[in-house]
């Protein structure tokens, strides 16, 4: 077999796997166009006056897991304290914290130091003091040790003493809009037997003007790390979490703001501090769970409206490092749960969900930058002429700008957040994606995989811009 | 040599090009366009609140009609009136929404309202036409109502639920309950909408508490509990002995809501339950309808196995601390330790701390003497936390005198809270 033969194998595959990866994806696009529709008419339709009133309403409990926050954790609560809905009750974790966080929530709170009964039902390290707010009663605040635990001992460590049905976690630089639990709880009433978890999207907040909790001007900046950002999130929640929840088939609540039924909570044990983040492996695992135990009749939906704002990262540097740990995590997960990859009992999520993030969010990284030196080498070795070299990289360019623009055209049908400058410039960002941006997520991605082969678990935070 | 296809690829190339602009340029008039809309629809609404204001104005003297551009009003700004959804744009308020609903719900209108309800090809546009005749009160569409709730489309189902909620009559209540009878998945909705009911719906409601169906039972026996009407107080004590024990939880909080002091014997049976919901249940609602009496009755219950049932009696002693106080000094001074935290507990949640310091500070004789009593139970009961909070609530010169009595006590612990009441001041 000569070069030219192996060439031209390799070259089959490649193509194959773009044509197969591009028109998944924009199936799932067209999915979540049709999916993400219906919830933005049903959202305009719907009565939260009433559902605000309502003394039967579901109760919530909010977690908040904060380690050094002291720049965000202000306007996160206060958005918190500023929701519309009946009952709710907060509960933050102050994990370790070796900033101002602790002592900024008991300027805002007036903690006082309380005695209660605290049963250990998650691991969650070790706690040393439990207060209550003597300003809102409603509001519980746990200082703990962070151990090996990391983040998922820190919301553990809250779940241990929630009451409510349902729980929301929330990250501690995420600001909610002040409709988020009205929005969200409105679908879980319709049938609360059957929402294990549901969560919806939530933008990014750098740049965003933010007063008192509240997000005063949603003119998005243009710094092209944060657009580019803010175009993956459009594609994740709207292009495909969408769809895949049409089917039930979601992999991932992000933990940014997500929703889970108690009972699940408490029955696979909290959130397991052995990956390196918690979230996606939670939602795997629940399904799992569910699954294995036939219950085969239980939702875990996405929404697409937007319920909050959250920081990401705002240089380059910050960005790898983020993305490397979402990799890695994404890695460890779907290599924890290969046997349920087209497992029939798994149902649509073996079958739609699962080989999808094999193929893309696995070895995407794999197959995008092997076939761009592929056909880069190809080309120095003369195996590939000019004109078909550029045919190729037209073909990569293309194909990854059309998946962007088809999930901003979905976003925009669903939601009125950004103006016409805005999306015109996400527009003219698809274009160059590939050029500008993605080989930073590619960087971002083969650290994160030679990191999970390594056997790295930890959970490396990202230095964040200062508000 | 192989071929790679490349004026496929080109070809290919072309399409996603082709596509990719096709896309761009939909994005962009997408958003013009939606813009567009909703500037159109916010000065449509101006318009009409506009002349509205002048109808209120003329006291209703001046024709609607020739006041309006559009008097042909659609389903969706009558919405946007209605429920004032678009009000970033427009608001309207109690007197104005009133004034159009007057003036522009005709008979006329009204079935042509009811024909979209019913015909329209497009979903949506017929789930708005079923709400407006839901925020119309529009009492005559029911029968259309009636049948759109039973729709093989869940949207039009749970829509027509809202719609059936704005109407708030007894026979819109009679419509809903007769489809909850086989739709119980959907109780939360259709008793969240009931509740803002009038009472006069209780007797339907009260009906169901014989259904063969638990389910249909609890969220009757619920409903109950909201509408308030003494005259099933009988039937509720019944059902704290029905064979569901979801049932049985409710018609005891149903018991509290009432707060009839008959009740206490149905429920102080259920706090033996076999069932924690139920015990939780009796307790919180024996509370309710004894007040502080209750504590002697349900203090044995903080041996429960369930720690919902103490929480809910730990919740009540902090609410009667008085009563509560011979308990809690029993607790502290006794050998059970869930007994001692959830004396403990009690005394934090409720601030009693701090009152127990004052008073030792600057309280009476008699006072000074029982909150000794008290604060040497809190120190030997390792009441760290507690009173490590109350006594920094106090001045520098107070906190000495404190932690001197804290360390008569228990000198390691008043080093203890020294230290971290010295790290938390900043050293």
């Amino acid at each position: 077999m000569n070069l030219s033969n192996i060439n031209y194998i390799i070259f089959l595959i490649f193509f194959g796997y773009f044509l197969l990866v591009m028109v998944f994806y924009l199936l799932l696009a067209l999915l979540g166009m049709i999916e993400g529709r219906r919830r933005s008419w049903e959202s305009e339709e719907e009565d939260y006056p009433l559902a605000y009133l309502s003394t039967i309403a579901i109760p919530v409990s909010i977690v908040i897991a904060a380690r050094n926050e002291e720049e965000w954790i202000r306007d996160s609560l206060l958005s918190v304290l500023n929701l519309n809905y009946p009952k709710f009750e907060v509960i933050i974790v102050d994990d370790a914290s070796t900033d101002r966080t602790l002592e900024i929530l008991n300027e805002m709170l007036d903690l006082m130091a309380v005695d209660i009964p605290y049963v250990k039902h998650y691991k969650d390290g070790f706690v040393h003091t439990i207060f209550k707010s003597r300003k809102y009663p409603f509001v519980t605040v746990v200082n703990k040790d962070r151990g090996s635990l990391k983040k998922a001992g820190a919301v553990n460590a809250g779940l241990n003493l929630v009451r409510n049905e349902y729980v929301c976690m929330v990250d501690a630089d995420t600001v909610l809009e002040q409709n988020a639990l009205l929005k969200v709880m409105a679908h879980v009433q319709k049938d609360p037997d059957r929402v294990i978890g549901i969560g919806s999207y939530f933008g990014l907040s750098n740049g965003l003007k933010i007063k008192d909790g509240r997000v005063i001007s949603s003119t998005p900046t243009f710094k092209p790390v944060i657009a580019y950002q803010t175009m993956e999130y459009i594609r994740s929640f709207i292009g495909s979490r969408i769809g895949w929840s049409r089917y039930n088939a979601m992999p991932v609540m992000a933990g940014g703001f997500s929703m889970w039924r108690r009972d699940v909570l408490y029955d696979l044990g909290g959130f397991s501090a052995d990956f390196t983040c918690e979230d996606i492996e939670f939602t795997f695992r629940a399904h799992d769970y569910l699954i294995k135990n036939k219950e085969k009749d239980y939702r875990i939906i996405m929404l697409p409206y937007s319920v909050g704002w959250t920081e990401g990262p705002s240089n380059i540097k910050s960005l790898i490092l983020q993305r490397s740990r979402w990799q890695r995590v994404t890695n460890e997960t779907v290599f924890h749960y290969k046997y349920m990859i087209l497992n029939p009992k798994h149902g649509s999520f073996a079958f739609l969900t699962l080989p999808y993030f094999l193929l893309y969010e696995v070895m995407g990284v794999f197959f995008g930058v092997t076939s761009a030196l592929f056909v880069a080498v190809a080309w120095a070795l003369k195996i590939l002429d000019t004109r078909t070299f550029l045919a190729f990289l037209c073909l990569m360019v293309l194909s990854q700008a059309l998946m962007s623009l088809v999930s901003i055209f979905s976003f925009v049908r669903i939601n009125r957040l950004y103006r016409l400058p805005y999306i015109s410039y996400l527009i003219f960002l698809c274009l160059v994606e590939l050029i500008c941006y993605r080989w930073i997520i590619y960087i971002a991605q083969i650290l994160g995989t030679y990191s999970f082969f390594r056997g790295v678990k930890d959970f490396e935070q990202y230095t964040r811009a200062k508000r | 040599m192989y071929s790679y296809h490349t004026d496929l690829v080109l070809k290919i190339d072309a399409a996603l090009l082709i596509l990719f602009i096709a896309v761009a340029v939909l994005t962009i008039v997408s958003v013009i366009f939606r813009d567009y809309i909703w500037r159109r629809r916010s000065h449509k609404l101006l318009n009409i609140k506009r002349n509205v204001y002048e109808l209120i104005l003329s006291g209703g003297k001046v024709d609607a009609k020739a006041l309006l551009p559009e008097p042909e009003i659609t389903p969706q700004q009558f919405l946007d009136i209605a429920t004032n959804r678009n009000r970033d744009a427009v608001f309207f308020n109690e007197a104005e929404q009133k004034s159009l609903q007057q003036s522009f719900l005709s008979k006329k209108r009204l079935a042509e309202i009811e024909r979209i309800a019913k015909n329209s090809w497009s979903k949506w546009r017929r789930i708005e036409a079923i709400l407006s005749l839901g925020y119309a009160h529009a009492e005559s569409s029911l029968s259309v109502l009636k049948k759109t709730l039973k729709a093989r489309d869940k949207d039009v189902s749970y829509f027509s639920v809202i719609a059936l909620g704005q109407i708030r009559t007894l026979a819109s209540a009679k419509i809903l309950l007769l489809f909850f009878r086989k739709h119980v998945a959907f109780g939360y909705k259709i008793f969240s909408v009931l509740e803002a009911f009038p009472p006069e719906i209780v007797e339907e409601v009260a009906d169901l508490t014989h259904d063969l169906n638990p389910q249909v039972r609890a969220w009757a026996v619920r409903l109950i509990s909201k509408l308030r009407p003494e005259r099933y107080i009988k039937r509720v004590k019944e059902m704290t002995q029905d064979k569901n024990q979801d049932v049985r939880a409710a018609a005891c909080t149903c018991l509290g809501e009432l707060g009839k002091p008959d009740t206490q014997d149905a429920l102080l049976k259920c706090l033996n339950d076999e069932f924690w919901l139920v015990r939780t249940s009796a307790v919180m609602a024996l509370s309710k309808v004894m007040g502080k009496d209750c504590i002697p009755l349900i203090i044995g219950r903080i041996n429960d196995p369930s720690l919902s049932v103490i929480d809910s009696v730990k919740n009540v002693m902090a609410e009667h601390m008085e009563a509560t106080l011979p308990y809690i000094e029993k607790f502290l001074y006794g050998e059970d330790e869930i007994s001692k935290r959830v004396a403990l507990e009690v005394m934090g949640s409720s601030g009693y701390i701090e009152k127990v310091l004052k008073d030792i500070l600057g309280g009476n004789e008699q006072e000074k003497r029982r909150a000794e009593y008290l604060l040497k139970g809190l120190v030997l009961s390792r009441a760290h936390s507690g009173l490590q909070g109350a006594i920094l609530v106090f001045p520098k010169d107070k906190r000495k005198e404190l932690l001197e009595l804290v360390r008569n006590i228990d000198s390691a612990m008043a080093d203890h809270i020294e230290k971290d009441i010295a790290r938390e001041a900043g050293g």
